[in-house]
């Protein structure tokens, strides 16, 4: 019974990506159909209008074996080394510079925040 | 035919993992995250294999690759079970993703253009911090490559997930929430999974980060493409 309402949740945020899929391809819109399928998702648990329960097992068991959905992009790197040949060290200091300094900035920004939320 | 790649494609992904995770229990490595360690065991082992053998992989790999679409619908889950922390923290939420993604991009952008980096791996490192679905659907939308991007979406998570709490030590954030903050907006779920080691405060800081700063990053991404095509 459990695999059976899990199978079915899967499908039931199967059939909203599809039909994102299906908006996005209508109207032309640049909005990844994920994104839009996590908005719509948003949306409808915020109002209640799809309770929680009815896609918790189908959405965790998703969101446990995800690293693996990841693989398959993950290994085609390899198909794109090339356009790293002789940027490799720049891209490098470029990830590490933005990254050092973005966590900087968001941990600096909410801690003041936060100073200035206390009574 | 098609039957038998995507059984095969399916049955070597999930042997990988399987495979790597155990490695990396046994080595105890933090920064050798599983994933990582199946994609550079995957890249090797295809790199050293004919390319028809890389281009069967992909065909049966596709009806896997779907499902990445559900799975980031998924994603509403743990924001909805987190979002008491955005009605407790509203304005440290909003302002610690707006100002991290924003000072992130910008230093990509400027420092990119220093070192001479083409507007590709730029575009692939400005979507570094926002969580690996929604950063593989925002790809296709600008034209980046998606394992180029995958490759920035690992490096942030890793490298911020490591370094991110003794850096925010050493410059006196100490706030449970604001480290959550900063882990999630930079490192997404890597991070969020670091946060949550430090208490259950900076975990739910870090879904909710990881949640914002995926809609930000979109958000500028979708209409920086619509003005620039």
């Amino acid at each position: 019974m459990a695999l059976l309402r899990t199978v079915l949740q899967v499908a039931a945020l199967g059939v909203l990506f599809t039909g994102c899929q299906w908006l996005v391809a209508r109207t032309g819109i640049p909005v990844p159909a994920g994104l839009l399928a996590l908005l719509v998702l948003i949306g409808l648990l915020l109002s209640r209008l799809v309770p929680e329960k009815a896609v918790d097992q189908g959405g965790d068991l998703l969101l446990r074996y995800l690293p693996v959905i990841f693989l398959p992009p993950g290994i085609g790197v390899i198909r794109e080394l090339h356009l790293v040949q002789g940027h490799a060290l720049g891209l490098a200091g470029v990830l590490l510079g933005s990254l050092v300094v973005g966590q900087l900035v968001a941990g600096l920004v909410g801690q003041a925040v936060v100073n200035r939320e206390k009574p | 035919m098609r039957a038998l790649e995507i059984v095969g494609a399916t049955a070597f992904t999930v042997a990988l993992y399987w495979v790597c995770s155990a490695v990396q229990k046994r080595l105890r490595l933090s920064l050798l995250h599983p994933l990582l360690l199946s994609v550079l065991a995957g890249g090797t082992l295809f790199a050293l294999l004919p390319e028809s053998w890389l281009d069967a992989y992909d065909r049966g790999a596709g009806p896997m690759l779907w499902l990445l679409g559900p799975a980031t619908a998924a994603l509403a889950l743990p924001f909805y079970r987190k979002r008491a922390f955005l009605t407790e923290h509203p304005w440290a939420a909003v302002l610690a993703a707006v100002c991290g993604c924003a000072s992130t991009v910008a230093v990509v952008w400027g420092l990119g253009e220093l070192l001479g980096l083409p507007p590709l791996l730029m575009r692939a490192a400005s979507l570094k911090n926002v969580t690996l679905p929604v950063a593989l659907g925002l790809a296709q939308v600008t034209h980046t490559e998606p394992g180029l991007t995958t490759v920035c979406v690992f490096t942030s998570g890793l490298v911020g997930s490591a370094i991110g709490p003794a850096l925010l030590s050493r410059v006196g954030v100490r706030s449970p929430v604001a480290r959550g903050l900063a882990l999630g907006t930079l490192s997404h779920a890597i991070g969020t999974a670091r946060a949550l080691e430090e208490g259950p405060l900076p975990g739910a800081a870090g879904v909710v980060a990881l949640t914002l700063s995926a809609l930000l990053i979109g958000t500028g991404a979708i209409v920086l493409s619509m003005i620039f095509g």
